[in-house]
């Protein structure tokens, strides 16, 4: 087991000059003067520059294997280059922007296990019954209905029409308490932060403000996870040791619990490294539908300024990430599943 | 299972009822106001030179002067006692010589009070360090003649073409600093300013409202690691990156509020009132200052209260303008216009998505296409300035006459300009290329960047009324990426462009040098072909205008440079627009000034509820 | 056989019907929503009535109503419907094609080649999709034809895999070995032997992706990075209606039609292949997962 993390571990640097290095083979395409535009952000700012200057002062001219062994050299020394479009330093804008990340993937992960996997068992156990088909309809609706569209709806909704839940991640009032005075940071997730201050209503605040994106981020996994669940117990049920199991007599409650639900879950464990990947994505869309201000909102702003050493610097940390939430998962995998050996 | 889904319910029905926070208490001590996207770039004077940065540094710093109501004809003293004339003698008969009364007893938010010393520091401190692209060539320009420290460094007989600093000689960096050092002098509790040329905005470029004549503290400056003043060590702090320089987001001015944090990452500035502001504390408390992409987001802060005021588009104005509660105060005064340029010369290889063949042959355009003034005038003659005043801009604004704008002095309102007359378009594009445009056609793409709807429209405008004269004229509106329109421009690629110049100093040299002289802005963006015309055309005069002290002789110049553009069609401006505020009822005390970058001066703003 | 199931669940049939339809709307777009002459050189240009930008509620003259910027809905969406198609059956090709040539040959020829070619395709899959295809848009700008090849990009991965796995099985085949040694060529065994056993599966999954691929290229045209301003996309539509959710201070719902017009052809798109793709996998075989 140790060895084999080792050699997945091993693997990480490979995927990262991988990344990196194909995101600045697309950079090449761009020329400086295209670059030049993360300074000079709009028409309204062309003024009375010379854009040659701001070429040579930032380097944007040199050839892009100088640019990727200079950019290789910094990192080593543990420094990402700055970031226009995020006003702060590569490291410090990942920092400070994951956390809130964190906490909308949290708040929608779990709901989504607990109740995806319940709604499947729900499903399966009522193969073809009018339970199944609405759970089934609820699944595929939720798997056609795009993470942008449903988002504006809910805007519309519970922002435009009710006012409950307003975007961003905390109130004008709230957000000033958090900055200034002595709220103490302690693990950048506004929920936590403000139960250790001793605060519940900026609690109450965030929470308020964390439920139209977590509705809108979850609402496709429950649906995945709810169809995998479904055929993994389908399959389960046809198997011969729980046809045993019923034919000793047990009842369909304790067969369903202690025999399928178990072995159908070793398929749905896996497809949980998918669902964390794909939440990832999905962050990017629900961030920037409900203004909240992780680091799915930060990529996409800065891809879309070609704000480069930021692209470079997430780029990396996501790859990084991926490697090893997929580390991790394999070896859940192995651990639920005694017949995988991991090699 | 059910007494789950009950309890859930229930929790949801809490959550609900809870709303009764959402609409904060009314607080008449604190602002908000909420822009849109881009919050400011950096802090510091000497490099901001963009309006998110100018709002910032509006409210914490004071400048020598001010605009007196905010009008742009009345100027008065603010960290000076006088202003400089001719009259009461601080300003020498030829112009070169101003002399600037300090007043004295000014604290800064560090404790320390203001000197001389500080003011001659704030401007040799931002010419030393000269950040590229940044808005120092509004000192270089009057006090020395040239455009960048680069240029200073080959007056002291080195080579301006450094890759860094560093390569150049000692003492020629010293002979350089000597050159900027001694344009500014203290005397007593006086600046002395010394003028290469007569500049008559040079006391506008002081004023409240640009960033970059901004006073700063210097033991403060020194204190936190930036240049003490020594004559051989500046070169230590030359041209930084942006996030390198001392006042990138620290701040110590002499200005009513105090600077508490920036936070970016949640894309906010917050402040707080100097009580020991030497005018007098201002009345609000503190000051949130918001950057929200979404329309949508800012509308309903506004609605709720949480906003008091909030950044909405021209396009976008009648959406709040039925809002209960909520003022929009508009056609307020611009100093600015949107002009549509011509290259002159367009490169054809690599550019044939926009110009086609690169011939005349009805399935492109030649290199030259622009250059006969016969197409320029026929374009001009095709826009609907009119409809696109009404219609687009929604009123917001006045047809121009010519480059500069008409809120300028020496603009000649009378000056006959282009309007909508397809007869006379028709006439020109007959007599373009000898009659060959008109029997063969032509097919041009043209440009705008994506994102920027009112230019769009315009372009949309102008496609529909030149293939509405002759059907072999195609015209295709193209959208692209900002960052591609730049690299375009670089090269003089883009045969047709719509772009914006928003003054610096409200001066008619401020226009005159972008659209006119040939090392301007723009003529580096519409090729060779206009620089040679620009050298024989209007050189001479725009170098004359600035020049000119007397009134009635700038008058005289500046008329003929207007008659010369018009005639020539060198562009098409054909929008001045005027700008509007989307406050809350209860903001009071609002002084707008077409001078300030800044949307809002806290100082004079205070809140009361009906 | 297959078709016969598919006809006779309620739900497939459903899909089926639905994509039947838009298929229609596709082919008769110049019949159903026609080009007025001054946009004839670009069918694709979803018609503007105004030079405003606030939308107007659906009237006779324009059934769906206006979106920002006086574009047509209705117009937008039936054009849509074409570029909705062209997206997802371009990526899907070429992601499918380059896909099996890799992932096929890979397999066949096995050892350090296989084992190089597979890291290559890690690479490529330690990246979330949708991340990937923004930087990648941004980076080479906006357009439709930026977007496919961004999408092709981090999409043929998969199918590489997935029919990887396949070949490798049916390579130990008798009748595979049989074919070598009685010395037919490499390729020919590839091409005659090899993959017609081994594609099916990964056909089925390329179809089931059409929607999921319509889906991130919508994605991409509501960020902004998609296709260009005024081209009949329905993501594009749906980015307009952004500035406009809240409606007026007096009707919240004001400008319902911004959303719900192109919403709904977005999703009953995507849903009529997840409905058809969802039998499928049902009749196929209950164990391929999605």
């Amino acid at each position: 087991m140790i060895t084999y993390i080792a050699r997945r571990l091993l693997f990480l640097p490979i995927v990262l000059i991988g990344v990196t290095l194909l995101v600045f083979v697309a950079m090449s395409f761009l020329s400086p003067y295209q670059l030049v535009s993360a300074y000079i952000k709009s028409p309204e700012e062309l003024k009375n520059q010379s854009l040659d200057d701001l070429v040579r002062k930032y380097g944007l001219d040199q050839p892009v294997h100088v640019r990727y062994v200079s950019w290789v050299k910094n990192l080593l020394k543990g420094d990402l280059g700055y970031s226009v479009s995020a006003n702060m330093s590569v490291t410090e804008a990942v920092a400070k922007r994951f956390p809130a990340t964190i906490e909308l993937a949290l708040f929608a992960i779990i709901p989504v296990v607990l109740g995806g996997i319940w709604l499947g068992t729900i499903s399966a156990k009522h193969y073809n019954r009018p339970l199944d088909h609405v759970t089934r309809t609820f699944a595929i609706i939720g798997w056609s209905l795009p993470d942008f569209v449903f988002g504006l709806i809910l805007l519309m909704i519970f922002y435009g029409v009710l006012g409950w839940f307003p975007p961003g991640r905390l109130s004008m009032w709230a957000d000033t308490v958090v900055l200034t005075g002595d709220f103490v940071r302690y693990t950048g997730l506004n929920t936590v932060d403000s139960l250790l201050n001793g605060r519940p209503d900026i609690f109450w605040d965030s929470v308020r403000h964390l439920i139209a994106p977590v509705i809108t981020l979850s609402y496709l996994w429950w649906a995945y996870l709810l169809r995998i669940t479904r055929s993994s117990m389908l399959e389960v049920m046809n198997k011969d040791y729980v046809r045993t199991a019923r034919a000793k007599g047990l009842t369909e409650k304790v067969v369903v619990n202690r025999h399928v639900r178990r072995n159908a879950m070793i398929p749905v464990a896996t497809v949980s490294g998918s669902m964390v990947l794909g939440l990832l994505g999905g962050v990017v869309i629900v961030e920037t539908v409900f203004d909240y201000k992780g680091i799915g909102l930060l990529t996409a702003t800065g891809a879309q300024q070609l704000d480069y050493t930021l692209i470079l610097g997430t780029t990396l940390f996501y790859g990084m990430l991926l490697v090893l939430i997929n580390l991790v998962v394999d070896v859940l995998y192995a651990v639920i599943d005694p017949r995988v050996r991991l090699e | 299972m059910k007494t789950k889904l009950f309890s859930l319910l229930i929790v949801l029905l809490a959550l609900s009822l809870s709303v009764s926070v959402f609409a904060a208490p009314f607080d008449p001590e604190t602002f908000v106001y909420v822009g849109g996207a881009g919050g400011p770039q950096t802090l510091d004077p000497a490099s901001s030179y963009d309006t998110a940065s100018g709002e910032v540094i509006h409210q914490i710093y004071d400048n020598l002067f001010e605009y007196v109501d905010g009008e742009l004809d009345n100027i008065g003293p603010m960290l000076a006692t006088e202003v400089p004339t001719v009259a009461n003698g601080l300003m020498s008969e030829d112009g070169r010589t101003i002399r600037v009364p300090i007043r004295q007893g000014v604290k800064f938010h560090s404790g320390a009070t203001l000197t001389a010393e500080d003011v001659r520091y704030s401007f040799l401190r931002g010419m030393l360090a000269d950040p590229a692209g940044g808005p120092m060539w509004m000192f270089f320009e009057p006090l020395l003649g040239v455009q960048t420290m680069r240029s200073v460094i080959e007056m002291a007989g080195g080579s301006g073409d450094f890759a860094a600093i560093d390569e150049v000689d000692p003492t020629i960096l010293r002979k350089a600093y000597d050159l900027v050092a001694a344009t500014i002098e203290v005397d007593g509790n006086d600046i002395v300013f010394h003028l290469v040329e007569p500049y008559p905005p040079f006391i506008n470029i002081l004023a409240k409202g640009g960033s970059w004549s901004a006073i700063i503290c210097k033991d403060w400056m020194v204190a936190n690691g930036d240049w003490d003043g020594n004559p051989d060590t500046w070169a230590k702090w030359y041209d930084l990156a942006i996030e390198d320089m001392t006042l990138y987001d620290h701040a110590n001015g002499t200005g009513p509020f105090k600077l508490e944090t920036w936070d970016k990452s949640g894309a906010q500035v917050l402040f707080s009132r100097f009580d020991e502001y030497w005018q007098g504390p201002a009345s609000l408390k503190s000051v949130v200052i918001k950057n929200i992409p979404e329309l949508a987001t800012r509308q309903l802060m506004l609605r709720v209260g949480d906003a008091d005021a909030i950044y909405v588009g021209q396009e976008d104005l009648p959406q709040v303008r039925s809002m209960p509660d909520v003022t929009v105060i508009d056609g307020l005064p611009q100093v600015t216009n949107t002009v549509l340029f011509y290259s002159f010369t367009i490169p054809v290889e690599g550019n044939e998505d926009l110009v086609g063949s690169g011939k005349l042959d009805g399935n492109g355009i030649p290199s030259d296409f622009f250059a006969d003034v016969n197409v320029r005038k026929a374009f001009n003659y095709s826009f609907d300035y009119e409809a696109f005043l009404q219609e687009v801009a929604l009123g917001a604004g006045v047809t121009p006459v010519g480059p500069i704008p008409q809120s300028l002095p020496y603009v000649n309102t009378e000056q006959e300009y282009y309007s909508n007359n397809p007869a006379k378009a028709a006439e020109y594009f007959k007599k373009a290329f000898d009659g060959e445009l008109w029997e063969k056609g032509f097919e041009v793409g043209i440009v705008y960047n994506t994102g920027n709807n009112t230019r769009k429209t315009a372009l949309e405008i102008l496609e529909y009324n030149v293939e509405s004269i002759n059907p072999k004229f195609k015209v295709n509106v193209i959208g692209l990426e900002w960052a591609t329109v730049l690299d375009k421009l670089r090269s003089a690629s883009l045969p047709v462009f719509v772009m914006g110049w928003v003054m610096d100093f409200p001066d008619t040299h401020n226009f005159a040098v972008p659209f006119m002289h040939s090392t301007g802005t723009f003529a580096g963006y519409c090729g060779q072909g206009l620089i040679d015309l620009a050298k024989v055309e209007f050189d001479g005069l725009v170098e004359a205008g600035i020049k000119a002290t007397d009134p009635v002789e700038r008058e005289k110049i500046y008329f003929e440079l207007q008659k010369r553009y018009v005639d020539l069609a060198v562009g098409m401006p054909f929008m001045e627009a005027t700008t509007h505020r989307v406050m809350r009822d209860w903001v009071k005390g609002f002084i707008y000034s077409p001078a300030y970058s800044a949307q809002y001066d806290y100082y004079t703003i205070f809140k009361e509820q009906k | 056989m297959v078709m016969k199931k598919l006809l006779h669940n309620p739900l497939s049939m459903i899909g089926l019907l639905l994509l039947l339809g838009f298929i229609l709307v596709a082919i008769f777009a110049p019949w159903i929503a026609p080009t007025q002459d001054a946009y004839a050189n670009d069918p694709y240009r979803v018609p503007r009535f105004g030079w405003g930008t606030t939308p107007e509620p659906p009237s006779p003259q324009h059934p769906m109503g206006l979106t920002q910027g006086k574009y047509d809905i209705f117009y937008g969406i039936v054009w849509g419907t074409r570029t909705a198609f062209q997206v997802g059956l371009i990526v899907t090709g070429l992601s499918c094609f380059i896909g099996v040539v890799i992932g096929s040959t890979s397999a066949y020829v096995g050892g350090k080649f296989d084992e190089v070619v597979m890291r290559f395709v890690d690479v490529f899959m330690s990246f979330p999709f949708l991340i990937a295809a923004i930087v990648i848009t941004a980076i080479l700008g906006r357009g439709l034809d930026k977007v496919i090849i961004a999408l092709v990009i981090f999409r043929w991965t998969g199918y590489a895999r997935l029919i990887r796995g396949n070949v490798l099985q049916v390579k130990q085949d008798e009748y595979i070995m049989a074919a070598r040694a009685g010395g037919v060529s490499h390729p020919k065994i590839l091409m005659r032997h090899i993959l017609p056993n081994t594609i099916f599966p990964v056909l089925i999954q390329a179809s089931m992706n059409m929607g999921s691929i319509v889906v991130t290229a919508s994605t991409l045209s509501f960020l902004g990075l998609g296709a260009p301003e005024g081209h009949a996309d329905w993501g594009q539509m749906i980015s307009f209606a952004r500035n406009w959710v809240l409606g007026t201070p007096d009707n919240s719902l004001a400008y319902w039609y911004t959303v719900v017009w192109p919403g709904l052809a977005i999703v009953l798109f995507v849903l009529s292949w997840n409905l058809i793709g969802d039998a499928f996998r049902d009749i196929m075989d209950p164990r391929i997962q999605g």
